[in-house]
């Protein structure tokens, strides 16, 4: 009988701890995964901050966290990740009683996207070592990716061009009542602009000058629509790039910025459309918008989604910026219509070397081609 | 096999207490069993170690056939009597088979594990010393199993952990110093808990309570098979079973023996807990110690930190838990009243949402719009998102608005 005592008070003490342990071992157990909080640009590289509380005496010999993400952040070989759909991380830790752990895990943001992680995966080991015991942990963190910077002495020649097809259209109207200055004459000059006072004081012909009539928003229209079953992703991406640059260029002089793009969200599925705004903010609204474009999804045909908007871009006298690929009769209408109404537009068309441009550069409607790398 | 230093230990141990035991009772049994002999048992280890080793990296046979033929030599010399003798020899020839066996089959493992098998020889030992009354030999069995029950324990964990470590140990930042220390942590307290138990369990006499249930239901069985109306006659209990009964007290008698049983048992458990109660507050200590001094490191690339519990939190939680916490310890102020009254009120109409703000909490609860309900609003927010403290007449106002019945 003691014998058999002997054997059962061992198989209590195990059945007990074993027990306590399984009860015990996810309370009070704070587990968050957290990006870092300011966004990234494509190419960078990011944190990922991940921390492990325990806030009883019970202690963890092991406990494994996984979560997914999207595979488009990086986390390098030796950073325990599994990839296929998406990137599966796991991390090993050993938990003290009252203990909390920070592990900062470094990632590079390979493509632009938003990004987030929902739920954290718990595994533990039992009182040996054996068995193990799950359990799940909702949790809410996101990161935006912002399209790739560009540099570059073409890229400087584009926006060159861009200010100056935005700042001719803005002579073209001026208004009378705007008083901008004074300047010398030149034969240029027509005679009513001379400020004969002035020029009675300096000793030299001066002339007035006034500033723009025409409204100084810009609008960029985004086409991402693939008009064959042969995917253009990345044009499109450079399409992304080129938007982005654009809408900081002109936002960084204080000039409104608004997006129309046929693009859909890769959260809501909604085409996305920012209206036009100037600041800091809109920068940031400007580039989570292009960073959550998706380019899996199905986009309308460019020149509805545009027609459906030609009323408010009217209304605003907007000076709209082409970025396409396409090149058909429609969208050209289209544009051709709001750069006769707008007083001036600009058709930026990004395409491959080996691609030919077929439309052709019109009065208030200039064309610009952008070769993209393949 | 897994050639780990710790797993060999216990594969060795394994195989000695195995080996011992069987050759104890043999011993017993041919009236060959001193201390001296006991003392040979314990040079049993050596043949099986130098035979293992010699087996696992021995090249020629010769050198293993050579060694194996000292060994029995010298445990012939070593044998005083020829039963003595052929029990040792047997042990050493036991040795020789199990590890030429391994080294045949190429299987490592054969017979070198703890396993819960094995445990069942260790009964039949204890049997067959229960059948014969060597009580000394029964003793000596017990403390065999148990140790033999810690030593799978062991085996267990640190196979497992070597599992885990193999599954595991490519990732980068894998914590395995972490992870040892706190199985070994994890693996020293089931080992106190499983002595513990098993100290206990037969110390607190549970086998003569079970003895006397059997024994009843004996009867019980035996009355319905008999026939109900059929007297028996009480039966007598052997001298060391009569503790197990009902105390009986006559007056100015002496105590029941139950009674001074009981008495002894408790003696020795408050013994035994004051012994761990001290030994657990020193550890504790030194644990604490420990802790305060690495209360923020960098490990492995993580930052580790100790997490200190506010006096706030700790009294709430033992207040859910039912633990009584006196009235010094509870807040009392203003603010504290204003919120538990407005909770009260909240709560009154149902469970509310945890993601609700106060606006929403109060639309759930039905409070209708009104200056009252602004007031209560109002009350709330100030002693909840407020900077500045609240005076006595704002709770005293709060619990009157608790009252009022909004509708």
């Amino acid at each position: 009988m003691i014998f058999l005592l002997i054997l059962a008070g061992g198989l209590l003490a195990r059945f007990l701890a074993e027990k306590y342990y399984e009860k015990n071992w996810n309370k009070r157990l704070k587990v968050e995964i957290r990006f870092q909080p300011e966004p990234v640009f494509q190419g960078e590289q990011g944190f990922l901050t991940e921390t492990i509380e325990n806030d009883k005496r019970l202690f963890l010999p092991a406990l494994q966290a996984g979560f997914a993400v999207s595979r488009n952040l990086s986390f390098g070989q030796e950073e325990n990740t599994s990839v296929s759909d998406q990137s599966y991380k796991r991390d090993i830790f050993s938990v003290a009683g009252r203990q909390r752990i920070i592990r900062q895990v470094p990632f590079e943001a390979v493509r632009r996207g938003y990004y987030e992680i929902c739920k954290v995966d718990l595994v533990t080991r039992g009182i040996l070592l054996s068995g193990e015991m799950y359990h799940t942990i909702p949790c809410s963190t996101y990161l935006y990716v912002y399209p790739k910077k560009m540099a570059g002495e073409k890229r400087e020649l584009l926006f060159r061009r861009i200010s100056g097809v935005y700042e001719s259209r803005k002579k073209l109207l001026e208004d009378p009542f705007l008083f901008r200055g004074i300047r010398e004459y030149t034969p240029e000059d027509p005679m009513n602009r001379i400020n004969w006072k002035a020029s009675a004081r300096s000793g030299s012909l001066m002339v007035n000058q006034h500033n723009s009539a025409v409204s100084g928003n810009v609008c960029i229209l985004l086409d991402v629509e693939d008009e064959t079953v042969w995917k253009y992703e990345e044009i499109h991406e450079e399409g992304i790039r080129l938007a982005a640059a654009v809408a900081e260029s002109f936002l960084s002089r204080g000039i409104e910025v608004g997006l129309i793009t046929n693009g859909r969200d890769c959260q809501e599925k909604s085409e996305i459309f920012l209206p036009g705004q100037s600041g800091r903010g809109q920068r940031e609204k400007f580039l989570q918008c292009l960073a959550r474009i998706d380019l899996g999804e199905r986009s309308r045909k460019f020149s509805d989604c545009v027609a459906e908007k030609k009323e408010f871009l009217l209304a605003k006298e907007s000076f709209c910026i082409l970025i396409t690929k396409n090149q058909y009769q429609e969208l050209e209408a289209v544009m051709g219509l709001l750069g006769e109404k707008n007083q001036g537009g600009l058709w930026l068309a990004t395409l491959y070397p080996e691609m030919e441009l077929k439309i052709k550069s019109r009065r208030n409607l200039d064309i610009l081609r952008w070769e993209v790398k393949r | 096999m897994r050639e780990d230093r710790f797993l060999r230990i216990y594969g060795f141990l394994h195989l000695w207490i195995f080996t011992a035991g069987i050759l104890l009772l043999l011993l017993h049994a041919g009236g060959a069993f001193n201390l001296r002999t006991g003392v040979k048992l314990l040079l049993l280890a050596v043949p099986a170690l130098a035979l293992r080793e010699i087996s696992v990296r021995g090249k020629k046979i010769w050198s293993y056939l050579g060694v194996s033929a000292l060994c029995l030599a010298v445990f012939w010399f070593l044998g005083e009597r020829s039963w003595e003798r052929a029990c040792l020899l047997l042990g050493v020839l036991f040795f020789v088979f199990l590890f030429f066996w391994q080294r045949l089959t190429d299987n490592r493992e054969a017979f070198f594990q703890p396993s819960y098998a094995c445990l069942l020889v260790f009964a039949l030992e204890y049997i067959f010393s229960l059948a014969y009354g060597l009580d000394t030999l029964g003793n000596l069995f017990l403390i065999f199993t148990g140790c033999y029950w810690l030593l799978i324990l062991w085996s267990r964990n640190r196979e497992h952990f070597l599992d885990y470590c193999g599954d595991y140990d490519r990732l980068y930042r894998f914590p395995k110093q972490g992870i040892a220390w706190g199985s070994r942590l994890m693996l020293i307290f089931l080992t106190v808990l499983s002595v513990g138990c098993m100290g206990l369990l037969p110390f607190l006499g549970i086998d003569r309570g079970i003895l006397a249930v059997l024994d009843l239901i004996r009867r019980f069985l035996a009355m319905l098979l008999s026939g109900a109306g059929e007297e028996t006659e009480p039966e007598e209990f052997p001298a060391e079973e009569s503790a197990a009964q009902p105390m009986v007290l006559e007056p100015g008698g002496e105590p029941s023996p139950f009674l001074a049983i009981l008495w002894e048992i408790l003696e020795k458990i408050l013994i035994l807990a004051v012994v761990l109660g001290t030994a657990a507050a020193v550890c504790a200590f030194l644990f604490w110690l420990y802790k305060k001094y690495n209360s923020q490191v960098l490990d492995n690339g993580d930052i580790l930190e100790k997490l200190e519990t506010p006096k706030k939190e700790t009294t709430e939680r033992l207040k859910k838990k039912g633990i009584f916490v006196p009235d010094f310890l509870k807040a009392r102020t203003p603010k504290t009243r204003i919120r538990r009254a407005y909770k009260r009120k909240i709560e009154a109409a149902g469970k509310p949402s945890v993601f609700a703000s106060p606006r929403e909490l109060e639309d759930q609860a039905g409070i209708p719009l009104g200056e009252k309900r602004e007031e209560f609003h109002r009350l709330y927010e100030k002693a909840r998102y407020g900077n500045s403290p609240c005076p006595q007449e704002e709770a005293k106002r709060m619990r009157e608005l608790e009252r009022v019945d909004f509708s």
